[in-house]
This record gives structure tokens, sequence and C-alpha cells, in this order.
């Protein structure tokens, strides 16, 4: 996941609102806004930043929706975001895995749960998940693994 | 429009090829634990009857490649699609890079839980080449067809549309007796 990122932060989400709209026509889609107040930087291909906004899917025509695996950010929630740039309009999660909250009782991924990658992660101690995501980024930073350019995630 | 307020928001099934696997391989790599056994993809909201009808105004020509790809499939199994209104809402667009290729939603369900509404999206931001539009059609319409995603360990043989880090155009006969299963 840190390969596919611009932005990989520990944070905790302080504010979530309503977003912008987007989409072919009007209402089509719209985002929610949710602003996380960063605690450490882990992974950056870009400007180290105290505070991002999420754009994470919020409506869908009007219906709330949300994407499978991935429930709405609530405030308080405090965890690993794996960020990509939306061009000029803020950042998106890299995909339904991209966010892992960390609980009570350790990591708490998004993503199916059927998915391998997720349950490798489920249930990882704070330290555990801290000390994985800093070896993947170093990993990345070390290989200097290109990011697939947009459009080409193929 | 306003956004309704929503403690209980719809479940929107979403793609993104390759992202599951790049996760596996860099997660691996680091970390010591056990591999998990996967199981079988989640489910999908079942369609309200076997008749579907696909509208799709304005669609790109790889939207209706992949809009075509879909009916074609779903018309292998017990569901019939025709062009009318009222049950699948086909739309592509640069929807930017929103970490999904494609999506579907029920937005309307019956009283006994049955998706009556679907819209089905494709992210012409993300899409590239005919296979990824044709292989997306064939999973988004897989969705309106009440199935779920597969992955590896339910689908050894990698030839269903319905995972999301490959990309097969069709669904093989577990998929097609699933949807049966379902009308």
């Amino acid at each position: 996941m840190v390969a596919t990122a611009d932005l990989v932060v520990l944070g905790s989400v302080s504010n979530v609102a309503p977003g912008r709209e987007f989409g072919e026509i009007s209402g089509e889609l719209r985002y929610r806004d949710v602003t996380v107040l960063v605690e450490r930087t882990l992974f950056q291909r870009i400007t180290p930043m105290d505070v991002v906004t999420v754009q994470e899917l919020g409506w869908i025509e009007g219906t709330s929706a949300a994407i499978e695996g991935l429930p709405w950010s609530r405030k308080g929630d405090r965890g690993y975001y794996f960020l990509q740039r939306d061009g000029k309009n803020g950042f998106t999660l890299i995909g339904a895995q991209g966010r892992i909250l960390v609980g009570q009782d350790g990591a708490e991924p998004s993503g199916l749960p059927d998915l391998p990658a997720v349950q490798r992660l489920n249930g990882l101690s704070a330290e555990q998940l801290s000390q994985a995501i800093d070896a993947a980024s170093a990993d990345v930073k070390s290989r200097g693994l290109p990011k697939l350019p947009k459009g080409d995630q193929s | 429009m306003c956004p309704t307020p929503g403690p209980s928001p719809v479940q929107v099934a979403i793609r993104r090829f390759s992202l599951a696997a790049l996760c596996t391989c860099v997660v691996s790599a680091v970390l010591s634990v056990a591999p998990a056994q996967a199981s079988h993809g989640s489910g999908f909201d079942d369609p309200d009857n076997a008749a579907q009808c696909v509208t799709s105004p304005s669609l790109t020509p790889n939207g209706v490649l992949a809009r075509n790809q879909g009916m074609a499939q779903l018309d292998r199994s017990d569901i019939t699609t025709s062009f009318c209104g009222g049950d699948i809402e086909v739309r592509d667009y640069l929807y930017g890079n929103t970490g999904w290729v494609g999506l579907t939603a029920c937005t309307d369900h019956t009283l006994t839980g049955r998706c009556d509404i679907y819209v089905v999206k494709f992210n012409e931001s993300l899409l590239s080449t005919s296979t990824e539009w044709k292989s997306v059609g064939c999973h988004e319409f897989g969705h309106t067809g009440g199935i779920g995603h597969r992955t590896h360990s339910s689908d050894a043989d990698d030839n269903s549309c319905m995972r999301s880090d490959i990309d097969p155009i069709t669904f093989d006969s577990h998929d097609l007796n699933e949807i049966n299963a379902d009308v």
C-alpha cells in the first residue's frame, strides 16, 4: 500500500463534513470531507502537512453510501491513512484498504475481510503495525519504487 | 441536492485493479504473520427480478463496450437484460483519482430487501485498455446480479471477472450458479 501512496500518515479525525459534488450530473456523487490531524508522517512523496482533508464517498444521487469494507469515518477515529492526491482537490484513500484504524484491540484494517492482506493486518498490535508500516516505507524508499502513473493502474 | 444524513449508508462495491495484489506483495514482505485463509467473497444486494432494464445515457464508446460486456455476461445467467429504464443505470465519467475504477450501489430497495435500482459507474480517469473496460463491465454487472467479490482462494483458475486483482472479462460457472441462485 505504501508503494501506491503519495502520503502515509498516522492521525486522528477531528471533523467530518459534507464535501464537494462530482460527476457528470448535479448531485451524482458527493464526498464527505474528513479532517485528519497528523501525528506522524511515515511516508511522503509530497511536502508533509499537519492537517489533511481526506475525501471519502458520502452520497450517490442523494442516497448516503459507503464503500464496502470501508465504513464512514467518525470524529475521534485514529489510525493510518494511505493517501493519494486527487488533482487539486485534496486526497482520497488509495482504495478500500487504505485505512487502518488503531483500536483498543489493535489494528482494524479497512477492506473486505476475506482478503488475505486484510486478514494479515487484523489484530496486529499498535506497535507491530507501526513497525510494519515503517519497514514498508523504508523498503519502498530504498528500492526507489516508482509510483504507478495515474490512469495506468492496471 | 442536499445529502441525506445517514447512519446506515448503502453499501457500495468498488473495484480497483492491481491494488489488492500490490498490497499483498508489499505487506507480506514486511510482516511476519502467518498467511490467513481467504474465503468466498461476500454477496451483494440481490436483484428484485430476473428481467433487468438497463439505461445508460451518454456513455463513451468505452463505456458502451463495458456495458455491453456486462449485459452479455448477465444474459448467460437466468437474468435477461434489455434496453429500457428502471433497474440498472450506467454512467461513465472522468471521476478522478477516486481509488476505484468501477462502482455499484443499490439506491432503492424493495420492501423485501431486494434491489430495485442499481447505479453502476465506470471511472474513465483510471481505465485504459479495452480489456480493462470489459472486465470492469462484467464485474460491476455481476454485482447487479447479486454476487460479491472473489479471491484467488475461491477462483484458483483465475477466470472470474469478480476478482479485483486480475481482469478476466467473463463470469465463470461459479459466478453463474451464484447469480442463478439469487434470482
